[in-house]
């Protein structure tokens, strides 16, 4: 029933609030199948609470999530779990379980899901951990993983029943330059030799720049650019401005809201 | 005074509510099959089979001392063969189910609340809702149901640590007469009406401890602090509930 030329996610006047405060307000992206995008912004724009919105943990207050024909805030409790096994997702913490080897961790959506014989399950866990680098530490408890390691072993959990779409929570963050190259080698082969949808929840400007095909900036509350990273490189306004060259201080201002300095010193 | 009502009154008749919803919920997950039995075999090991170290000895103990203390006072009335009776008695009725509840919620309670907690810290159970899969029947039901099944079994060999440690300190020790010891509490002391009334509180025991570590961990703060405090709260709230309810149930059990 999936039209070919429908976008993998289509978002149309989006508003979140926590409380009082607005976190989101008129948010429309529509990411095309296929493609490999970024989703950035200054630490508290609301990158990771898009991210929720999409897989279903937050409800919008208006407007709606639309994930390959599926409208994300109206599917019922059973609905959201069968759409959950048809996305994956690469938490920032990794988040592998502890009690787990590598390969168990890996293993655990097929054996939730499916009723594969021990030996296709084998070749298919082995085969992910190859395309991630890391079938040799199979074997290995996620504590002996250094942060790059267990991010790739998370990966290949995420993308073992080959989901549609995948959506990376700051895949980069935390990492010595070596593993960084390494996750990015990942993220771009996955994408392209399988066709997966991938958006990319990052502030990491220059990786992002050499990754990705389009990319979405947010900013207090909204989206202010959106284009290639060359776009966004040469984008004049202030707030792209000042988040693309690393401006300590701009629209989103250095100093936190406070009584002028000289009233609190000399109080 | 309104905060007074508010921490006395309120959060705590709160917290209760919410266990219960969340036993509800509990129950409610489970599917009964092969995985569930696994997980159930694989937790009975670390809550039942862990703390058996701890229950043992102090069954031991406290045996030991249950009938030093009997001793001292039966012999006031000169009715030291009694000493078999009480033990029996007291243990089968009371002190194990509730000593081994205590010792449970200290044990195996805090080890759970606290494990149980570190996964929702460390976004294990976010990530497993994101693969689809329901953490209250992988992660929390096997806990409860072996805890559950745990109790009776750790009440069990309490007592028969007890009576060990009680017997060699009255025959051994005290003199007392082994065929008199063992004969007297033989006749004075029910199966029915004493031992499984116990395992029938122990049972109940087992629900209120292991909910309650099931439910602070869940439900703790994603900090270092908050899953301190889930330990804490799990055995202050274990000890609180099952001593009210021994009461509770032993004025309705009392044949």
């Amino acid at each position: 029933m999936t039209n070919s030329d429908q976008p993998a996610i289509r978002i149309k006047d989006l508003c979140f609030c926590r409380g009082d405060r607005p976190i989101l307000k008129d948010i429309s992206l529509e990411v095309p199948k296929g493609a490999l995008v970024a989703v950035m912004g200054p630490s508290g724009a609301g990158k990771t609470t898009l991210m929720q919105l999409i897989t279903g943990e937050l409800m919008p207050e208006r407007g709606g999530v639309e994930v390959n024909g599926d409208c994300v805030s109206e599917l019922n409790h059973k609905e959201l779990f069968a759409y959950r096994r048809r996305i994956g997702v690469l938490l920032q913490s990794s988040a592998l379980f502890t009690d787990l080897t590598v390969f168990e961790n890996v293993a655990v959506p097929i054996r939730e899901h499916t009723h594969l014989p021990e030996s296709i399950l084998r070749r298919l866990v082995l085969s992910k951990l190859e395309a991630v680098g890391l079938r040799g530490a199979a074997n290995l408890m996620p504590a002996e993983l250094s942060g790059g390691m267990g991010r790739r072993v998370a990966l290949a959990r995420a993308i073992v029943l080959d989901p549609q779409l995948i959506l990376y929570d700051e895949p980069m963050t935390g990492l010595d330059p070596i593993s960084l190259g390494a996750v990015m080698r990942v993220i771009k082969e996955l994408n392209q030799t399988l066709g997966l949808t991938s958006v990319v929840v990052t502030h990491k400007v220059e990786e992002m720049a050499h990754l990705v095909d389009y990319c979405y900036l947010l900013s207090d509350t909204h989206m202010v650019a959106r284009g290639t990273p060359a776009d966004l490189m040469k984008d004049p306004s202030e707030s792209v401005r000042q988040f693309m060259n690393g401006l300590p201080d701009g629209p989103v201002p250095f100093h936190f809201p406070a009584p002028p300095l000289a009233a609190e010193l000399l109080a | 005074m309104n905060k007074m009502i508010r921490s006395c009154v309120y959060d705590p008749l709160r917290n209760l509510g919410d266990g219960g919803v969340f036993m509800g919920q509990v129950v409610l997950s489970v599917h009964p099959g092969r995985r569930l039995l696994a997980a159930v075999m694989r937790q009975l090991y670390f809550i039942g089979t862990r703390s058996l170290v701890i229950i043992m000895t102090c069954g031991f103990f406290v045996g030991m001392v249950l009938a030093l203390q009997g001793y001292r006072t039966l012999s006031t009335f000169g009715a030291t063969n009694a000493v078999g009776t009480m033990l029996g008695l007291a243990l089968y009725r009371e002190l194990s189910p509730v000593l081994t509840a205590l010792l449970f919620a200290g044990r195996a309670g805090t080890s759970v609340a606290a494990e149980i907690g570190l996964m929702k810290a460390t976004d294990q159970i976010t990530a497993m809702e994101l693969m689809a899969v329901d953490p209250m029947e992988r992660v929390v039901a096997p806990r409860f149901i072996a805890g559950v099944i745990a109790m009776p079994l750790l009440t069990i060999l309490f007592e028969a640590m007890a009576l060990l440690g009680g017997m060699i300190f009255a025959v051994w020790v005290m003199g007392v007469d082994s065929g008199i010891f063992w004969g007297n509490m033989q006749q004075n002391v029910d199966f029915y009406s004493d031992l499984v009334i116990g395992l029938y509180k122990s049972t109940i025991f087992g629900v209120i401890g292991s909910l309650i570590a099931v439910h602070a961990g869940f439900r703790a703060t994603p900090t270092g602090e908050g899953i301190g405090s889930a330990t804490t709260q799990t055995v202050v709230a274990s000890a609180i509930l099952v001593l009210m309810f021994d009461f509770i149930l032993s004025s309705f059990l009392v044949v």
